[in-house]
């Protein structure tokens, strides 16, 4: 038995054999490792960030694997050649779909479905708990569907992987449940961080997508996880950025007015997509059961056809982004690749395919983007940017229109093309094309997913549009007086005989207040000559401000009468005050405003 | 001691939690191995793949076959994306297959990684050349002070010859021969033929005097050159020296008596010379024979030139010369009293040889080139400036 100092009992006796002797020494040495091991203990805080970098570095080596494993599935089944001979094409997407739906049935049937909604699921519903089997099913999947001709990116893919595999470490290391949970998207955006190389739209999509909140301490974890498994990634694929841009300069204001019009554009297109999506999904999942076996071969078969006379929307696309960003096709071409692309991933998606929507999603944006560049050039060349440039746009609109993260798809522009010069064409456009998006189709893609599965997870895009409700919108004006602390006794009861209020407010010059019940007051009344300031007991009300929400002001509004509401500039001036009464019935108010189906409007 | 027990037991969870990162390490080591593996083999599969395509895309180009030169190295760039030699390639391809915008892209962003590489400006400005854009002179001056990868001075050498031909296409022929003079200053003194090929191009740029210091350059390192020869022997004839011309297309029939081009200068010039009465050294009688041929010949060539025209030479009666054929015939018909009485009197000659060249010169510009004898009289009377003022001649 060895003791936490790592000295065995007896350790100064003379061992009587030499197997005794060996055994103290081999029993000291594990001591010591005990203690070597005790010392290197972390504080709680300290162990997750480390947590999260080690689970970021094997998400980035994981997703690199799985890079090399689809592209080179790709080019065993279809050819080096970006455009496979016709044989190929048309057959291999089919019989892919064929070993994709046994492998989805019979081994790895949790791979099904979105890995967002499957993380957000994980997050919310079971603990942060994602199965290491789902890692691996996709990992097989999604490489075999991607190689094989289907229009799906892997970025969701690796995002679930990236998840599942924080979450096999949050249960080896025993986490506890709020830190298993927060593991998995830790874990999800060290993903999808690696697969787009670009671990701030990593971040922020999961923030926006996933957790909905900016919790400084899952913060530190996310941004630590991606950058380290987008160094793995760039260690070993390079640090490139996946699309040459170039040079962009905006020539004259105008050219905005050609960006807006993609936005429009954009807004519709993505329209489209989800709607497609959302009438198409919900009747192939209500087919028979034994047809789960072909759908996606019909989907491979479909798109095989398709890619006979545009190879370009087979696979994710990525060659095919870059090309259009260059101009290497005509504005007609493009306008036809964005529209047969939309066909070949809805097909490729709604047949239950696992794999990620993301690539698609630019390329169509792209290929949309490059189409009314093309266009606009051709009557206003002197207005309007490169085709390149709205090419580039273009991805950026689609991913705020479709996927409905608007800050994520800013930010994944920059940073996929390496140009900060473009923000601006790309703010304008994707702002559009999201509310476009938005009038339109009410439920954002990843809640139609969920819903469509049956499963009610909380909508972010809700939340984070949620009116929220503040102090201002509950407080009212005094229908008290409010007292000097200065005041005599005698002139502060003379002020209280005016009005019939239990409860009067009394202002220190220091910027306290404090409550003063009419009780209180009668009992001073033996010393009318003294000072307020000096004959009440120094207990000082919270005070809030107008602008604070509603939800930080409860706390106090319980535990006291009334809560002066005061100004930030000066704290001894009163807006106003708040009872909780006020609070109560302001709630009540949204809530009724929120069931009579008005949720903008701030009461 | 119950503090004690709450460490122990505290301590020993943490220890096994820190063991399992300690063995995820461990795993993440096995990890990058396997990686670095798997990422080894892909790279090794793309590099071999990439360069197969290159190379059919390169022969692809070599041969003309533009098309399939594009497709072959669209996949090679889709397995070495950044490779910027395979860009470079594409863009040619392009702009061989006059797909220009297309190929602009690709070389704007390579331009804008390596904006002093001497092959991308270099293609650069053969785009510009092709839209016509002045940014064209900018790139091929790029290029020219840029950084080439393999034979620097070949390559700025070729550039600037591209710079001339861009000048020299666009009629502007003082910019043409700046870039000759700047490509001749820096050719070596030793060079014989680019000297020469130099000296043609300067005569094309409308330089002969220049060209004739290429030519004779030339000719100091290797007398029996041909095509310095007979390049001097032009330019002497474009400078208006006729009789150092001779020698010149003389030695450079005698290395190649086929050559046609020597051979028509050698019959001009000896024709010049021959027709000239303000050489120096000529007898007065010799001088008025060839002042009356010059007159004889001029108003023959007139008449034919007006027969073809159908212009009739002389005004109707009672009226005044209408045209230039009227008024040329009228100055000569005032002329021809002196047929006979030029000896003594050379500002007969002069009168005469002017009345030669605008007959000469109205005719080249009604009815055509000149051939032998008009031409030469015109020659000749563009060489003493004959249009311009009845000064004696130079020489």
């Amino acid at each position: 038995m060895v003791d936490r100092q790592g000295t065995s009992p007896g350790g100064s006796e003379q061992p009587a054999s030499p197997l005794a002797a060996l055994r103290a020494k081999a029993s000291g040495g594990v001591a010591r490792l005990r203690q070597l091991a005790g010392q290197l203990t972390l504080q709680e805080s300290y162990f997750f960030l480390f947590l999260a970098i080690v689970v970021g570095l094997l998400a980035g080596l994981t997703v690199v694997c799985f890079h090399v494993a689809y592209d080179m599935t790709r080019i065993y089944l279809l050819g080096s050649a970006l455009a496979p001979h016709w044989l190929p094409t048309l057959l291999v997407p089919a019989l892919t779909g064929i070993a994709v739906s046994l492998l989805v049935i019979w081994v790895f049937p949790e791979v099904r479905g979105s890995g967002v909604n499957q993380t957000k699921s994980a997050v919310y519903i079971s603990d942060g708990y994602i199965p290491f089997r789902t890692v691996i099913g996709k990992f097989i999947v999604c490489s075999l569907a991607i190689g094989g001709g289907f229009s799906l990116g892997p970025e969701d893919p690796s995002l679930q992987i990236g998840a599942g595999i924080a979450s096999a470490m949050g249960r080896r290391l025993r986490l506890s449940k709020d830190k298993a949970r927060l593991l998995a998207p830790v874990g999800a955006a060290a993903g999808l961080a690696a697969a787009f190389n670009a671990p701030i739209a990593a971040v922020l999509f999961v923030i926006e997508e996933v957790i909905g909140t900016w919790s400084a301490g899952g913060l530190g974890a996310i941004v630590l996880a991606a950058a380290s498994s987008v160094m793995v990634m760039r260690v070993f694929l390079g640090s490139e950025p996946f699309f040459r841009v170039p040079p962009y300069r905006l020539g004259s204001p105008f050219e905005l007015f050609g960006y807006a019009v993609l936005g429009v554009f954009g807004g519709f297109a993505s329209l489209a997509f989800l709607k497609f999506l959302a009438y198409v999904r919900p009747r192939v999942r209500k087919l028979p059961r034994w047809t789960l076996y072909l759908q996606p071969a019909v989907a491979g078969l479909l798109i095989g056809a398709i890619g006979l006379a545009y190879p370009q929307v087979m696979g994710a696309g990525y060659v095919y982004i870059d090309q259009t960003i260059h101009g290497q096709f005509s504005w007609q071409t493009m306008g036809i690749l964005s529209g047969v692309k939309i066909a070949a991933t809805g097909l490729s998606f709604v047949s239950g395919t696992p794999g990620g929507l993301f690539a698609p999603v630019l390329f169509i944006g792209a290929a949309l983007g490059g189409a009314i560049g093309g266009v606009e050039q051709l009557f206003f060349h002197h207005l309007t940017g490169s085709v390149g440039a709205f090419a580039l746009v273009g991805m950026g609109t689609l991913f705020a229109g479709f996927l409905r993260t608007p800050i994520t798809s800013v930010f994944m522009v920059m940073e996929l093309s390496g140009n900060y010069s473009i923000i601006l064409p790309v703010m304008i456009s994707n702002t559009i094309a999201y509310l476009i998006s938005r009038r339109y189709q009410r439920v954002p893609l990843f809640d139609l997913l969920s819903r469509q599965e049956g499963i009610e997870l909380p909508s972010l895009e809700e939340l984070r549009e949620q009116p929220v409700l503040r102090i201002e919108h509950a407080m009212n004006p005094p229908s008290f007086p409010v007292l000097r602390s200065d005041s005599l006794v005698s002139e502060a009861m003379a002020v209280a005989n005016t009005s019939n209020a239990r409860t009067m407010l009394v202002r220190f010059p220091t910027g306290h207040w404090m409550a003063l019940q009419r009780d209180d007051l009668a009992r001073l009344a033996g010393e009318d000559g003294r000072r307020l300031s000096d004959v009440l007991p120094k207990d000082w009300l919270p005070t809030v401000h107008p602008d604070q929400t509603l939800d930080s002001a409860i706390g106090f509004a319980q535990v006291r009468p009334i809560v002066p509401v005061v100004s930030r500039m000066d704290p001894g001036r009163l807006e106003g005050v708040l009872t909780l009464e006020d609070v109560l019935e302001t709630y009540r108010d949204a809530s009724a405003e929120v069931e009579g189906g008005s949720s903008s409007s701030v009461p | 001691m119950e503090d004690g027990k709450r460490k122990k037991t505290r301590g020993q969870s943490v220890w096994s939690r820190e063991a399992w990162l300690l063995a995820s390490v461990v795993a993440l080591a096995a990890m990058f191995a396997i990686t670095g593996f798997a990422v080894s083999f892909y790279r090794g599969k793309q590099s071999s793949l990439a360069a197969m395509w290159f190379d059919r895309g390169d022969a692809a180009l070599k041969a003309n076959h533009a098309r399939q030169a594009i497709q072959d190295l669209r996949n090679a760039l889709g397995f070495a994306p950044n490779n910027s030699t395979f860009q470079l390639r594409l863009a040619q391809a392009l702009a061989a297959d006059n797909q220009i915008d297309s190929a602009e892209f690709y070389l704007f962003d390579l331009w804008s990684r390596e904006p002093g590489n001497g092959e991308i400006n270099l293609e650069l400005g053969r785009l510009e050349a092709r839209k016509g854009r002045p940014d064209a002179v900018r790139y091929f001056d790029n290029a020219i002070y840029g950084s080439w990868k393999s034979h620097p001075i070949e390559r700025r050498f070729e550039t600037r010859v591209e710079l001339f031909h861009y000048w020299l296409d666009r009629g502007n022929q003082a910019q043409a021969q700046a870039a000759l003079l700047a490509l001749a200053a820096e050719t070596p003194e030793t060079d014989f033929a680019r000297r020469t090929q130099i000296g043609v191009w300067q005569m094309q740029a409308g330089d002969p005097r220049h060209a004739l210091e290429q030519f004779q350059g030339a000719l100091r390192l290797k007398p029996r050159y041909e095509a310095a020869l007979g390049g001097a022997g032009a330019a002497e004839i474009a400078i208006g020296q006729y009789r150092d011309a001779i020698p010149y297309l003389q030695a450079a029939l005698r290395l190649n008596p086929r050559d046609a081009q020597a051979a028509a200068g050698l019959k001009l010039a000896q024709l010049v010379q021959s027709s000239d009465p303000f050489v120096i050294g000529l007898s007065p009688d010799e001088r008025d024979a060839r002042a009356i041929d010059a007159f004889l010949a001029g108003q023959a060539n007139l008449t034919v030139c007006a027969t073809q025209q159908q212009v009739p030479l002389e005004p109707g009666p009672g009226q005044s010369p209408e045209n230039a054929f009227q008024q040329i015939w009228a100055r000569g018909a005032s002329l021809r009293p002196l047929v006979t009485h030029l000896r003594g009197q050379p500002q007969n000659v002069l009168q005469f040889m002017t009345f030669a060249y605008a007959a000469e010169n109205l005719v080249a510009g009604e009815c055509g080139p000149l051939e032998g004898k008009d031409k030469a009289l015109w020659l000749i009377g563009k060489e003493h400036r004959l249009a311009e003022a009845n000064n004696p001649p130079a020489h």
